[in-house]
C-alpha cells in the first residue's frame, strides 16, 4: 500500500539502470470497481525517439505518456522494459484521468452533496503486477505528512506509543468523479468509519527509514507522567 | 439557494410586468448588489478609520488626491476577484488549492487566519473604544456585541446576513454628516483632491501615502468577495449587475474615507492634536466638532467594528474550510458544516475574550496584522494573476491583453506599495 505521493517523482532507469527522467503522474482507466493504473507520465531529461521516429536532436525535458506494460515497478525506481526507440508512447483515451492533476485536491462530496474534505493523496496498491487504488486519503496526518512535516507524527507515534493512522476512503464508495468540478461523489452519505482508515506507518514502508533516530525530548516527560499515572492507578 | 431562486423569479416578474429596459437592469442590480458594496464598506474597518484620521490630522487637506487615487487599483483588483467567483461558482481558496495543491494553500491559509485574527481584535478594540465614549464599559460593550454577532450569524442565512450588512452600510453616513459638521474649507480641500502634490524629502508623507494606499486593498476582501459571489450563485450572464456593485464598493470605500480626512484634517490638524487611533480621533473631535460631531464619529466606529467583527470570522472560516474542503457557508446548518461554524464563533470569542485583557498593545496587534496582510498580499495577487490568466479555470473569461496590461500595473505597484510599508514600519520611518 503506498501513497502517489511518494511514487510521484521516484527516478525512471533506462535498460542499464541509468537514470533518463522522472516519473511526473499515473494514469488510471475509470472502468471496475478499483481503477487500475494503465499508464505513467514521466518527464524525460532528454530523448532521442519519439515511438520509432528519430529526433533530429536530443528533446530535452518532455513528457511523455509510456504505457504500465512497458515498465517495471519498483519500491525505488521505475525501470524501463525497453529501450528508447522501442517505447510506444500514447494519448489519453476519453475515459482515463490523471491522479496528480486530476484527482488530488478535488472536493469528496457525499451523496447528499455535503463536503467532507479534498483527496490529499491516492492510495494504491499492487495486485498480480498491476497498480490499482485502493482509497483517498482526506485526513489531517495526510496534510501534515504532505506539508513534508513527518517528524511530529513520528514523534506523536514514539510519545503516544501507537500510530496515527490517515483516514483513506475506500474507492469502493466512490460513485461518480466530475472533472469539470473538481469534484468526487461518494455513494454514501456519512463519513467513511474506522474500518477504511489504513496505518500511516504502512504506507510508508517502502521508504527510507527515518533520519530521526534518538528519542526525542518530548518522550521523557511522556512516559514518566505515563508511569506515574499507572502506579496511581494500580494503588 | 433561496436567494437563487428569489433572484429568479425576480427576473421573470421583471419581464412580464413590461417595465422599461433601464428599471430592469436597476431591479436585477438590486438582487445582485451586496458582495461588493459590503467589501468597500467594511474596507473602512477600524484600522481603516484610524489610517485615514491619521492622515487628516497629520497631513490636513494634502492627501485627499491620494484617497480619490486609490479608487483605481480597488476597482481593478476587485472586479477581477468577482469575475474569478462568478465565472468558477468558487471561493478563492478553493481555486488555490486546486490549481497550487495543498503547500502554498495551506500556507496562505495560515497567515490569513493570523492576520485576520489580528484585525478582529482591532475591531472589538473599535467597539469597545466607541463604546466607552458613549459612557458604556468595553465589559458590557464587548460581550454584548460578541453574542449578538454569533447571534446573527448563526440564526440568519446568508441572505438575511448580507441584508444586516447592508444596513449597518448606510451607518458610514456617520461619516460623512461628520466632514460636513467640521466645517472643512472646501477650497483647500478641492486643492488637495485635484492638485496631486507631494513632497519625496518628506519621508512621513510618503509613508503616509504609502499606508493610505497599502491599507485599501487586503488579502480579506480577496477571499471574502469571491466567497460571497460564489456562495450567492451569482452567474457570468449576470456578471456586469456584480461589476457595479464592486464599482460601486471602490467607490463607497474612498468616499467614506475622504470624509474621514476631510472631518480630522477640518479640526485635528488646524489645532495640532496628534492621534495613534481611530479612538483617539473621536475623543478628540468633540472639543473641537462638538459632542454630536464626536458622538457620530463614535457610532460610525462601533458600528464598523461590529461590520468587520461579522464580516472577518465568515470570510476566514469559509476560506479555511473552503482550502480544506469542508462544508462551509451561512446557508448550511450548522450539523452540516460544523468546522466552519465552530471556527467561526471559535474567532469571535477568543478575539472578544483578548480584548477584555488588561495592558493589551493594541498598536502592536495593528502592526503584526498590517505586516502578515503586507506579505501575504503579493502572493495572493501573483496567484490570482495567473488563474484570472487560465483557460483551463476561466474559459473565455480570462483576462484580455488591456486587462492584463491594467491589471498587471495595478498589481506591480500594489505590491510596491505594500512592501514599502513594511520597509517603512520596520525601519521605523
Amino acid at each position: 500500500m503506498r501513497f502517489t505521493e511518494n511514487i510521484v517523482g521516484l527516478k525512471v532507469l533506462d535498460l542499464k539502470n541509468n537514470p533518463v527522467g522522472r516519473l511526473s503522474d499515473l494514469i488510471i482507466s475509470m472502468h471496475g470497481k478499483y481503477p487500475v493504473v494503465v499508464a505513467v507520465v514521466v518527464k524525460f531529461d532528454r530523448i532521442s525517439f519519439i515511438g520509432e521516429t528519430p529526433l533530429i536532436e536530443k528533446a530535452r525535458n518532455i513528457k511523455l505518456i509510456v504505457p504500465f506494460d512497458q515498465i517495471h515497478f519498483s519500491p525505488n525506481a521505475i525501470k524501463l522494459r525497453m529501450k528508447e526507440e522501442e517505447l510506444h508512447s500514447r494519448y489519453m483515451a476519453k475515459d482515463e484521468i490523471l491522479i496528480g492533476r486530476d484527482i488530488i485536491d478535488s472536493v469528496i462530496t457525499t451523496s447528499d452533496g455535503q463536503s467532507i474534505g479534498r483527496v490529499n493523496d491516492v492510495v494504491i496498491f499492487e495486485k498480480d503486477n498491476r497498480l490499482e487504488i485502493f482509497g483517498l486519503g482526506v485526513g489531517i496526518i495526510g496534510i501534515v505528512a504532505k506539508l513534508g512535516l513527518e517528524i511530529p507524527i513520528e514523534l506523536l507515534d514514539k510519545g503516544f506509543g501507537k500510530s496515527f493512522v490517515e483516514t483513506v476512503i475506500n474507492w469502493k464508495y466512490v460513485k461518480d468523479y466530475h472533472p469539470h468540478k473538481n469534484e468526487i461523489m461518494l455513494s454514501v452519505t456519512q463519513k467513511i468509519g474506522a474500518s477504511d482508515q489504513i496505518d500511516y506507518i504502512q504506507s510508508k514502508e517502502f521508504e527510507k527509514p527515518s533520519k530521526f533516530k534518538k528519542p526525542p525530548f518530548i518522550i521523557i516527560p511522556w512516559l514518566f507522567l505515563e508511569k506515574a499515572f499507572k502506579k496511581k492507578k494500580k494503588k | 439557494m433561496r436567494l437563487f431562486i428569489a433572484h429568479f423569479s425576480l427576473r421573470d416578474k421583471l419581464k412580464k410586468v413590461r417595465i422599461t429596459p433601464s428599471w430592469f437592469h436597476l431591479g436585477l442590480f438590486l438582487v445582485i448588489m451586496g458582495p461588493g458594496i459590503i467589501t468597500g464598506a467594511v474596507d473602512n474597518d477600524i484600522g481603516g478609520i484610524a489610517t485615514y484620521s491619521s492622515a487628516g490630522a497629520s497631513y490636513g487637506y494634502k492627501l485627499l488626491w491620494v484617497v480619490a487615487l486609490a479608487i483605481i487599483p480597488l476597482a481593478v483588483i476587485q472586479e477581477m476577484n468577482a469575475r474569478m467567483g462568478a465565472v468558477t461558482g468558487k471561493g478563492l481558496a478553493a481555486l488555490i488549492r486546486e490549481n497550487f495543491g495543498l503547500k502554498i494553500t495551506f500556507y496562505a491559509l495560515i497567515a490569513l487566519l493570523l492576520a485576520n485574527f489580528a484585525n478582529i481584535i482591532a475591531e472589538f478594540a473599535g467597539i469597545a473604544a466607541g463604546a466607552e465614549i458613549f459612557g458604556i464599559s468595553k465589559f458590557i460593550a464587548v460581550p454584548v456585541a460578541s453574542a449578538l454577532l454569533i447571534f446573527f450569524i448563526l440564526k440568519n442565512s446568508s441572505h438575511k446576513v448580507e441584508k444586516i450588512l447592508l444596513i449597518f452600510c448606510l451607518f458610514y453616513i456617520s461619516y460623512v454628516l461628520t466632514g460636513f459638521l467640521a466645517h472643512p474649507d472646501w477650497h483647500s480641500a478641492l486643492d488637495g483632491t485635484l492638485m496631486p502634490s507631494i513632497d519625496l524629502r518628506d519621508v512621513g508623507l510618503v509613508t503616509m501615502v504609502v499606508t493610505v494606499i497599502g491599507t485599501t486593498i487586503a488579502p480579506w476582501m480577496q477571499f471574502y468577495q469571491q466567497s460571497t459571489v460564489a456562495e450567492k450563485k451569482i452567474l457570468i450572464k449576470e456578471y456586469r449587475y456584480e461589476v457595479w456593485d464592486t464599482y460601486a464598493g471602490a467607490f463607497i470605500t474612498e468616499f467614506v474615507a475622504f470624509f474621514i480626512v476631510l472631518a480630522t484634517a477640518a479640526t485635528l490638524y488646524k489645532n495640532g492634536v496628534v492621534i495613534e487611533t481611530a479612538a483617539d480621533a473621536a475623543k478628540a473631535l468633540i472639543p473641537l466638532a462638538g459632542r454630536f460631531a464626536g458622538s457620530l464619529f463614535a457610532f460610525g466606529l462601533v458600528s464598523a467594528g461590529f461590520m468587520a467583527a461579522m464580516v472577518l470570522p465568515i470570510s476566514t472560516a469559509f476560506s479555511i474550510s473552503e482550502g480544506l474542503g469542508w462544508s462551509a457557508g451561512l446557508n448550511k446548518k450548522f450539523s452540516e458544516a460544523k468546522q466552519f461554524y465552530i471556527m467561526l464563533i471559535a474567532l469571535i470569542v477568543i478575539s472578544a475574550s483578548v480584548i477584555l485583557l488588561p495592558n493589551l498593545n493594541l498598536i502592536k496587534i495593528m502592526l503584526f496584522s498590517q505586516t502578515i496582510n503586507g506579505m501575504l498580499l503579493p502572493v495572493i495577487l501573483i496567484l490570482m494573476l495567473i488563474i484570472i490568466n487560465r483557460e483551463s479555470v476561466m474559459g473565455r473569461h480570462v483576462n484580455t491583453k488591456t486587462q492584463n496590461v491594467i491589471t498587471i500595473i495595478t498589481t506591480a505597484g500594489v505590491i510596491v506599495l505594500t512592501v514599502s510599508l513594511i520597509l517603512f514600519t520596520f525601519l521605523g520611518k
